[in-house]
């Protein structure tokens, strides 16, 4: 496992970070945590000329409060993620969500920026963040501009970050404390990638019905992305609804299939995971 | 790998068939692809440059092209390998005038990918195949338009149809 | 002085751990010479093709590279990578392909560079022009008309046919109250050890000496096939098998790589290492099981099993390996399990495809052999509505009946088998667990439970029963030596690769005398150090290597008493070992030091007649006989009807390894043992696609079980001693893994029985439950 040879470059701030990116182009790469890339390269599936290294990149790390939204930096690790307090008071789901990835190991080297940028159509994140309507803060030498999480994941690997772009953080409006919510996966036994992961975010109105519900789904498609017709089939209905709204998960949807996974039994895995996380979501919210 | 599908183009279907068998344009909607050179009647020789995410490669090989009916119908025979692994198969073309301006090119194949890029990506090779696929139309569409309006369409082109190529690749791809 | 303890029986941690979890031992990769180059190897994309031409000249021409070789260079350098069973066709196996390549990973060319960077920028560069051919995938199809012909000298697939017939299996079938018909399989299995394969090389021209460190589990084997490979004599070769990190059987071998990069250093005349990669290890290290089995049970209403036929079909994959043809006969012999089943006929096909070689893998036959005989016990019981627990003590060999013969022609050492069977069904509560399953079922929840009775072979053992070309037998080797500060080096010919004989082994030299654990060494793994010896494999380093060292700490006994004899003037047959003295058994006030009895050995002043100067003594044990150690696995799973996912709610072991001699270990040897079995049954599988690539070539996709992925053991033993060996052991280095795997079946089939599914092969993974659920509930 011996990578091909290439540069490394630490940037010491996001400006320089950009600078690099301009500078080396097609052939640069960023480096945050490496725990997809670097495996890549190492088996020489990945040959980027030039590794640039934010993360040591101050401004990109860390957890804070800012006018109501928690901004969570890029380069953040799943395990600060996981075991953040503010984290877990306010956006709940998604300390949850961090919890669930990969091992240990992989938790304290993975970065929130690197997992979303590289979408890996069966990372765990993105369901969490469709469902809180994250907004991913992206920068580039000509300004800054921030994407909601529904329009950032535009196909396999592929996301609405342009080429001399670096994701820098993604803001978090915290729901009301009265929501509830749930990250379920169905965890491929190998990897412990998610071969569908369901995160499910509602509130309810006064009768205990659902007033609002966000439904993020992985692993079943190409991309990342937001159920709503599950989502619409639940306003303002109750507990009983949610098995036949559930079922609409695979609306339209072309699941995926691989020797872990008929995209028969995926789509499966999806109706009976929202179900499920609905469910779980429904008897944490509190009317 | 099994591939089937079809796709609706907006164009005579002399006009599709003549784009599928010109190496010229053919090569400027081949995702990545950096020349098509003529080996003989039917046969090319080709590089394509492809890749997703941090995955990338320089892919070389020969497409032949058998059986064909014009304007409706040909057999396709590609071989190709890179650094990181092989593809090898072959797949029918068939070209169904729908009306005077649309026509529907239904494609099946059967491809057999090896090395490490198969050894190691299965459970991405189906999704980045459609993606391909999906470029590939998009691209189609737009040269064809471009083509009825006499202008050649640059490959550049795909950039800024990247949400247009997307509703495609779904609308395509879609079980019915 | 302190008292000095007894270690045999005690729960004593492993003396090896603490230098393997702090990182100072010594692995293959760990071995720096000075002027060390890197080997890297192409390894073919292809599962069958032709190989037309191999440009090397930009990796020649590449910075840092010292030599590229491809199988031309070497053809008649090296022999073929030996496969010692026999078997009808034997396909010569070059260390690099010659001409053809016949399976996805089989080495092409090496590179030879100053650093394994280097060597990987110059591997890139060859450009290997192939022609395609079709692959041989299904072992079934291989015998196809039409099939495409992996090694042309053949004309067939079909490497050998075997037969074990037996007319009174016609008359079982007749006698049947019903004859039972099914087909299972023993998916493939990657043995997937945590430190990979490596090879470091040295030659030494002046002294014509070869030292070739390999992760191995035979040194002395892979020296004998090394010497005959390279042409080398046997006293020019040193083989050191330093720390192995695991070996599961498929270290038992020897691979193109250590001829190869044997071959490069004595050429190159300089140190040579590869190492081996995950990927290539996934791909080009031999795989485990892969048979294919169709049955026919003759059985009574009673759930008497009157005779058992059986069809296999073995897949070989594309070369034969040390031990390939060998393993399915196992899987054969033993199938009748504990059980008296009469009537026993089998045949066998043994199929070339386009894959890896299969090979030992832990347990090496015996797994797919209690698969089968629990599978049937199970069915049986299904066919007749009886409960699985009674059908296999209606079955059982009586406790009575040992030494007991079997139908496939073994005898049986010692055995109690409704002992374990009621030892855990008590433990897992089966009564009220079948109680809480008929209630959890009202309920639409599946629960299941499994029960698996296994018996095994292992200390292989007497010597006619290892192949004739072996270059060694069943026995085993030991040397024991006082020095002459009385501290105790023991070279032992087994080398162990994580069992614990450095532990083990120094408990029994402790105890027997009289010092401390840590007065002893044991040295195993190195030729140059070690008598020959033969290795561990088969549960057999301490069933068959520890009486040879209880016989030579015996001979070592022997000779002191005699020298203290003279000096205490007391008769040798009145003396033991205690506390660091000998003393008279009867009055242990009557001693003399230990030291003082290996001065007068070393020192040899006043030398006794007969007796010769110097405490060394040797020993090459037979044994007479195999060992068959037994037990019974029982799990509670429950499974999600919506998903298929499987869930252990308990899981009980017994077994029984005859005397116990270190308990942590053999709990250790257990839980891992499970933990493997209960992979194949519900999570692992070696993938070719239906073209013979391999789709399973990372730890991405191929399933090696995680902590969380496993239940609790609840373990316990039973003691049945072994009369064929004075330790009274057994063996328990497979036991886990051939008790789990039917148990974890049976449970999850017995949790899906009410929907009417007989049987579903391994992997159990959710989808494939998932299916049967949906079928069932749509029939």
């Amino acid at each position: 496992m011996f990578p091909a040879p290439f540069e490394y470059h630490r940037a010491g701030s996001v400006k320089e970070a950009l600078s690099m990116l301009r500078q080396f182009g097609d052939d640069a790469k960023l480096l945050a945590g490496g725990h997809s890339l670097v495996p890549m390269m190492k088996m020489r599936l990945a040959t980027p000329a030039h590794l640039i290294d934010i993360g040591s990149v101050r401004e990109l790390s860390g957890i804070r409060e800012e006018g109501g939204k928690i901004v969570i930096g890029a380069a953040t690790t799943h395990a600060q993620v996981e075991t953040s307090d503010l984290v877990r008071r306010k956006l709940g789901l998604l300390a949850e969500c961090a919890a669930l990835i990969g091992d240990v190991q992989v938790r304290n080297r993975g970065t929130l920026g690197g997992s979303l940028a590289h979408a890996d159509p069966a990372a765990d994140y993105p369901a969490a963040v469709l469902a809180l309507d994250g907004e991913v803060s992206l920068e580039s030498e000509s300004g800054a501009r921030t994407v909601k999480a529904d329009d950032f994941f535009i196909d396999l690997m592929t996301t609405a970050a342009q080429p001399g772009e670096i994701v820098t953080a993604v803001r978090f409006t915290p729901p009301a404390p009265a929501a509830g919510y749930a990250y379920l996966k169905h965890r491929q036994p190998a990897s412990g990638f998610a071969l569908v992961g369901i995160a499910a975010l509602v509130t309810l109105d006064g009768k205990g019905n659902f007033q609002s519900v966000r439904v993020g789904v992985t692993g079943l498609c190409a991309k990342a992305f937001r159920a709503k017709a599950v989502e619409s089939a639940l306003a303002g209905k109750g507990r009983d609804a949610i098995a036949q709204a559930a079922a609409h998960v695979t609306d339209g949807a072309d699941a995926l299939s691989d020797i872990h996974a008929s995209s028969e039994f995926r789509s499966e895995l999806a109706r009976v995971y929202t179900r499920r996380a609905l469910e779980q979501a429904l008897a944490r919210a509190k009317s | 790998m099994k591939i089937a599908g079809e796709q609706v183009l907006s164009a005579p279907r002399e006009q599709v068939w003549g784009l599928f068998n010109d190496p010229e344009r053919l090569s400027r909607l081949i995702p990545g692809c950096e020349k098509l050179e003529v080996l003989g009647p039917d046969e090319y020789a080709g590089t394509i440059n492809v890749g997703i995410a941090s995955v990338k490669g320089v892919y070389s090989g020969k497409l032949k092209l058998e059986d064909k009916r014009p304007p409706e119908h040909y057999k396709l025979i590609v071989d190709g390998k890179g650094k990181q692994g092989f593809v090898r198969g072959s797949g029918t073309l068939d070209l169904e005038a729908r009306n005077s301006n649309e026509t529907v090119v239904r494609y099946a194949g059967d491809v057999q990918i090896g090395g490490p890029l198969m050894q190691v990506g299965q459970r991405m090779i189906d999704s980045a195949a459609k993606m391909m696929l999906g470029q590939f139309f998009a691209a189609a569409e737009a040269e064809l338009k471009a083509h009825a309006v006499g202008k050649v369409a640059r490959q550049g082109i795909l950039l800024n149809f990247w949400r247009y190529l997307v509703r495609l690749v779904r609308s395509f791809f879609r079980k019915g | 002085m302190p008292v000095i303890p007894k270690f045999v029986g005690e729960r004593i941690k492993r003396r090896e751990d603490p230098r393997l979890v702090s990182g100072t031992g010594t692995y293959v990769d760990d071995v720096k010479l000075v002027g060390m180059v890197s080997a890297m190897i192409l390894r073919s994309p292809y599962p069958h093709a032709k190989i037309i031409s191999i440009d090397v000249g930009k990796a020649r021409a590449a910075d840092g590279v010292v030599a590229v070789l491809t199988g031309e260079d070497l053809r008649g350098k090296i022999g073929s990578v030996p496969c010692v069973a026999p078997a009808e066709r034997v396909p010569f196996h070059p260390v690099l392909a010659l001409g053809k390549v016949r399976f996805v990973g089989e080495p092409v060319a090496v590179v030879v560079a100053s650093n394994p960077y280097k060597a990987q920028d110059a591997l890139d560069l060859l450009d290997v022009d192939y022609d395609p051919l079709d692959a041989v995938v299904d072992p079934e199809k291989a015998f196809d008309k039409d099939a495409p012909v992996i090694h042309e000298e053949f004309g067939t697939n079909l490497c050998m046919r075997s037969e074990v017939p037996n007319p009174q299996v016609d008359e079982a079938m007749r006698k049947a109250d019903k004859v039972i018909k099914f087909r299972l399989v023993n998916q493939r299995l990657a043995p997937a050890p945590m430190e990979p394969r490596g090879v470091v090389a040295q030659w030494h021209p002046g002294l014509k000496q070869l030292t070739l460190w390999s992760s191995t589990q035979i040194p002395h084997l892979l020296r004998s096939q090394l010497a005959e490979m390279l042409k080398l004599g046997e006293n020019h070769i040193r083989v050191i098998a330093p720390e192995v990190g695991g070996g599961f059987g498929c270290k038992l071998n020897v691979y193109p790589e250590e001829a190869l990069v044997a071959y490069l250093a004595m050429t190159l005349n300089r140190p040579v290492k590869w190492i081996e990669r995950r990927r290539e290890n996934l791909a080009a290290t031999t795989h485990g099981r892969d048979q294919i089995t169709y049955l026919e049970v003759a059985a009574k209403k009673d759930g008497e099993v009157l005779g058992v036929k059986a069809s296999f079909v073995c897949d070989m994959g594309a070369y034969l390996h040390l031990l390939t043809p060998a393993i399915p006969g196992f899987s054969g012999l033993m199938m009748t399990g504990c059980y008296k089943i009469p009537a026993l006929a089998f045949e066998q096909k043994f199929a070339f495809t386009n894959k890896m070689s299969t090979d030992a893998y832990r347990g090496a036959g015996r797994p797919e052999a209690a698969y089968i005989a629990e599978r049937v016990m199970d069915m049986v019981a299904s066919e007749f509505g009886l409960d699985p627990a009674d059908v296999r003590r209606k079955n059982f060999i009586p406790k009575e009946a040992f030494p007991a013969p079997t139908a496939g022609g073994l005898v049986y050492d010692s055995g109690d088998y409704n002992l374990a069977l009621d030892k855990a069904l008590a433990m897992v509560e089966y009564k009220k667990m079948r109680a809480e399953q008929e209630a959890a079922r009202k309920q639409g929840r599946l629960i299941g439970i499994g029960i698996s009775s296994y018996v095994e072979i292992c200390g292989i053992g007497p010597s006619a029963l290892l192949p004739p070309k072996l270059k060694g037998g069943g026995w085993e080797s030991a040397t024991v030596r006082i020095e002459p500060d009385s501290k105790v080096t023991v070279l032992t010919g087994i080398s162990p690769h994580g069992q614990g004989q450095e532990t083990t082994f120094a408990q029994l030299v402790a105890d027997a005398f009289g010092i401390d654990i840590d007065d002893v060494v044991v040295v195993h793994g190195d030729t140059a150090q070690v008598q020959y010896g033969i290795g561990t494999f088969g549960s057999r380093g301490t069933t068959v290597g520890g009486p040879a060292l209880m016989l030579t700490v015996q001979k070592l006994q022997d000779k002191m008493k005699k020298i203290a004899s003279t000096m205490m003037e007391v008769p040798p047959d009145q003396l033991i070992f205690t506390e660091r003295t000998i003393a008279m058994a009867s009055d242990p006030s009557r001693s003399i030091p230990l030291q003082q009895v290996v001065d007068a050995a070393y020192g040899y002043k006043m030398p006794i007649p007969g007796v010769e100067p110097g405490l060394e003594e040797k020993t090459f044990y037979e044994p007479s006989a195999c060992t068959f150690p037994f037990g019974t696995h029982v799990a509670v799973v429950e499974v999600d009807p919506e998903t298929g996912v499987v869930k252990f709610l308990k899981y009980v072991a017994v077994d029984d390894c005859g005397k116990i001699i270190s308990p942590l270990l053999v709990d250790g040897q257990v839980h891992g043992g499970i933990a493997q079995g209960i992979a194949q049954a519900l999570y692992e599988e070696v993938v070719y696609d239906e073209n013979g690539q391999l789709v399973t070539a990372s730890l991405m996709d191929y399933a090696v079980p995680k902590a969380d992925m496993l239940p609790h053991f609840d373990c316990a033993n039973t003691i049945t001693p072994s009369p064929v060996n004075m330790l009274g052991v057994k063996g328990v280095g497979e036991a886990g893994t051939i008790g789990s795997t039917p148990c974890a079946v049976n449970a999850v089939l017995d949790a899906l029985k009410p929907f009417g599914i007989r049987h579903l092969d391994m992997p159990l993974k959710p989808e494939k439950i998932w299916n049967a659920l949906r079928n069932a509930k749509k029939a």
